[in-house]
């Protein structure tokens, strides 16, 4: 008997090893979340190289030969919502920005950021048309909203800090995207950031002050779940691959309008995304490296997450930022120098040859 | 200085017939010809230099506009103009013929649902059922309405007046909580369920991080451990815990109408995960003490309290919403001694409710625990017409649920199902579970228990519909004398 149950045992071994094998080979999905969502909370996304890839099906395309689908969501609740989504395995790889990452990573979520999605974004502070608010120091005792827990949060308290104020001394209000825009117009809340000219165009607010230093703001970054990663390394590869692959579209200025029309699918107007990358090279903008500019970066925001009290833990760094993928992937496609290089604080290191 | 095309023409017109009407006079000197040719020549260098902006400002429209985009013409533009006058006026008449209004903020809801119950259990002889038997099975049919909205909106700080309205309706027999009521063929109830006014007491603009505390008045469900109170993300089977029911623990097991307080106190904000987990939550309150839609029937009120506290942490710790639970519920009630004249009339008898609960509420996971223990004062003898003396009688339900969900697990997540979608997407949750209830009427008496074991299985797969599919084995204690019996409940329940 027991020799029976032995060799039934082995064989079922020997046939299921290398088809639990095979099944780790390659996903049935792969998982891919946006951060946001568009306005009145279309299925679109905007303003960084993940958002062109979805709108031009490319993941769809390199993936379908070996039947993987490819599933995006796109989460209202912003970076905090994707974190959610991780801490319950339900998700591969996403973009956000540095505060909700950084959070995670002290709480013990596991990522491997393996590119930027975008960096040196502009933003407005703006105010209803009407209001007496003329500076930022005028800013004080007003209702401002933001949606709390987002890289917003943490630009707006690098912001305050340099006029002098801190989060405190604002009465700040936690609002969605949407809701920031219905509130600002009826003005029932005092200043907001906002990188959407829309309520500029219907004369609803007016910009006080613009924010485009690269020390206030911070790249957002793409990364893949470390579970994921570990599983399936050579379809992050290439996922990576194709990512940097199409980026060459993206960052190609010949290609400038139609992308912004394909951004406009988010329900905000081309015109937003032509003032917000108007003397902006798409190369620059939309850059995956991750160059010292991002290093240096990660690290500011969670020094400042720290000082300004969003973090109680540490968060460990090492092994987390893992540009193997990225350089392999430029060396495949033959892109090694094709983005320019930012030091850490955000100037160009070196003009590449191949541009 | 630019020229207007006007003055340009009537300009070099002047010109030629000042030299045209020069040759019919004296013919000009050549320093009069030469000054002409140069007033012409400045006329035309103007127009140049005009025709050369206008041709740079046309190529710098031209850039500014995307590669591909057509140029509309005042024709389109007109066209455009028309259908937005016709979409304006379209807008107004719809509202005012075909929109329902309301005087103020108003969101209706409600359910339907659906069901079929087979029972093992023998059944009374009916005109239905005349041999009494083989077991009851049957469709049955139910609904709810309700309206909520806001009568008071404060912007600045958030303290707001809310109301909610809300009704039931059910067939007879479910609607009373399976008394013993006997309608006739075709009866129908509809009850009012929810009536009441809450004001919010503390600023409550969503920070997280702020501490909460409403005034609730009028007939609401009262804060008593977890059966009586939670919604489905906590209590997966389709019928509620036995010590709620009617002839049971019923003080706790009714909505009650009166004024209670609800508020809690540091709460855990976790804005990487936009998660909030107060440390305590309190609640208390003055109720009339004899259930719903009906006048007090005592000149005594009844008292309540809840206090819960949530184990500090993270969204992301394995801690997360394990939270425990303590309940108080004081009553008064008459007592009347049986008979034609009363003579026995108490006012104090004591209806006592005590509850304790664990909830470990960690998705994908789930456990919850409560017990219940009332006591109750009765006449000793109830039949005779002096002695008032009372005796009480203690009484103890438990129930555990654990559960499991699988799927997308978002039924009941505020960030995992509020996603960019074009169409009706929801996420799909599947749930099974397993209850093991039971509930003893005297604690003084051996072998009187009843316990309820139920497993089960639901399916959330819109946003406000679900399948419930549940199979429960009832054993009672011989000195009960019942049959054991199995059930079988299935239903659909569709919200709007």
């Amino acid at each position: 008997m027991k020799k029976l149950v032995s060799v039934i045992a082995t064989a079922l071994l020997a046939v299921g090893l290398p088809l639990s094998a095979a099944a780790e080979e390659s996903p049935k999905v792969i998982r891919i979340a946006f951060s946001s969502a568009g306005v009145g909370g279309k299925p679109a996304a905007a303003s960084g190289l993940l958002a062109t890839a979805h709108q031009r099906g490319i993941f769809e395309k390199e993936f379908a030969k070996d039947g993987i689908k490819v599933e995006w969501t796109f989460f209202v609740g912003a970076g905090p919502a994707t974190n959610e989504a991780l801490a319950l395995k339900k998700v591969d790889f996403a973009t956000q920005g540095d505060l909700p990452l950084v959070v995670a990573r002290a709480n013990g979520l596991r990522t491997k950021i393996i590119a930027k999605d975008s960096q040196f974004s502009r933003n407005y502070v703006v105010v209803p048309t009407a209001s007496p608010i003329q500076s930022l120091e005028d800013l004080k005792g007003k209702k401002f909203t933001v949606q709390k827990g987002t890289a917003t949060q943490l630009t707006l308290n690098r912001l305050l800090t340099q006029a002098g104020l801190k989060e405190s001394d604002l009465k700040v209000i936690d609002m969605v995207s949407d809701s920031q825009k219905a509130a600002l117009s009826t003005a029932d809340v005092d200043a907001s950031l906002q990188s959407s000219t829309d309520l500029v165009s219907r004369g609803l607010v007016r910009r006080i002050f613009k924010v485009d230093d690269p020390k206030l703001t911070a790249p957002s970054q793409i990364w893949v779940a470390e579970e994921f990663e570990t599983k399936y390394p050579q379809i992050v590869q290439r996922f990576v691959t194709t990512l940097i692959r199409e980026s060459v579209w993206s960052v190609d200025e010949k290609n400038r309008d139609e992308q912004f029309r394909l951004w406009g699918k988010t329900g905000n107007p081309y015109s937003d995304y032509k003032e917000d990358f108007s003397g902006s090279k798409l190369r620059d903008r939309l850059n995956p490296l991750l160059d010292e500019y991002y290093t240096t970066s990660i690290a500011k925001s969670i020094a400042e997450a720290k000082q300004f009290r969003f973090l109680r833990r540490d968060v460990p760094t090492e092994g987390w930022i893992e540009p193997k993928y990225q350089k392999a992937a430029l060396k495949e496609l033959k892109l090694e120098g094709f983005w320019d290089e930012f030091d850490g604080e955000g100037k160009r290191k070196a003009t590449a040859s191949a541009k | 200085m630019k020229y207007p095309k006007k003055q340009i023409v009537t300009a070099i017109g002047a010109a030629l017939l000042t030299l045209a009407s020069s040759a019919n006079a004296a013919p000009p000197t050549t320093e009069e010809l030469l000054k002409q040719l140069s007033a012409l020549r400045a006329t035309v260098d103007a127009l140049q230099k005009q025709v050369k902006e206008q041709a740079d400002n046309l190529e710098k429209t031209r850039e500014s506009i995307p590669q591909g985009a057509e140029l509309a013409t005042t024709q389109d533009v007109e066209g455009v103009r028309s259908q937005l006058e016709d979409h304006k006026y379209n807008t107004a008449r719809d509202r005012e013929y075909k929109t329902a209004l309301s005087s103020r903020g108003l969101t209706i809801g409600g359910t339907l649902t659906g069901s079929y119950v087979t029972s093992t259990a023998p059944s009374a002889s009916t005109s239905n059922n005349p041999q009494g038997k083989p077991a009851e099975s049957g469709f049955g049919v139910g609904a709810t309405l309700s309206f909520a909205g806001n009568l008071y909106k404060d912007y600045a700080e958030g303290k707001n007046l809310d109301y909610r309205v809300a009704f039931t309706y059910a067939n007879p027999k479910l609607a009373n909580n399976n008394s013993t009521n006997s309608p006739a063929l075709g009866d129908t109830v509809t009850r009012l369920t929810d009536v009441y006014l809450q004001y919010s007491l503390l600023q409550n603009l969503g920070a997280l991080e702020d501490p909460k505390l409403t005034a609730t008045f009028g007939q609401q469900k009262i804060p008593f451990g977890l059966e009586g109170q939670v919604s489905d993300e906590l209590k997966p089977t389709v019928s509620t815990a036995q010590f709620l029911g009617d002839s049971n623990l019923k003080n706790i097991g009714h909505r009650q109408i009166g004024l209670i307080f609800r508020g809690d106190l540091f709460p855990n904000a976790d804005y990487g995960f936009n998660y909030r987990a107060p440390l305590f939550e309190y609640a208390f309150g003055v109720v009339n003490g004899n259930g719903e839609n009906t006048t007090d029937d005592n000149t005594r009120k009844d008292y309540l309290g809840r206090v819960t506290f949530t184990v500090p942490a993270d969204y992301n710790s394995w801690l997360r919403e394990l939270k425990f639970g303590v309940s108080y519920y004081g009553g008064w009630k008459n007592l009347n001694s049986t008979g034609t004249n009363f003579p026995v009339q108490l006012d104090n008898a004591r209806t006592i409710r005590k509850g304790f609960d664990i909830s470990y509420n960690h998705n994908p996971i789930g456990i919850t625990y409560e017990r219940a223990d009332g006591s109750e004062d009765d006449l000793q003898n109830p039949g005779s017409l002096t002695d008032r003396r009372t005796r009480r009688t203690k009484k103890t339900g438990q129930v555990l649920t654990v559960f499991y969900n699988f799927g997308d697990i978002a039924q009941w997540s505020k960030n995992l199902n509020r996603v960019g979608k074009f169409d009706d997407f929801w996420p799909t949750t599947s749930q099974v579970y397993y209850r093991y209830d039971t509930w003893d009427p005297n604690n003084y008496v051996n072998a009187d228990r009843t316990i309820k074991q139920t497993i089960g299985y639901n399916l959330f797969f819109a946003e406000t519909t679900k399948f419930q599919i549940g199979l429960t084995r009832t054993e009672y204690d011989r000195t009960l004398g019942k049959a054991n019996s199995t059930d079988l409940t299935a239903q659909f329940q569709y919200g709007f």
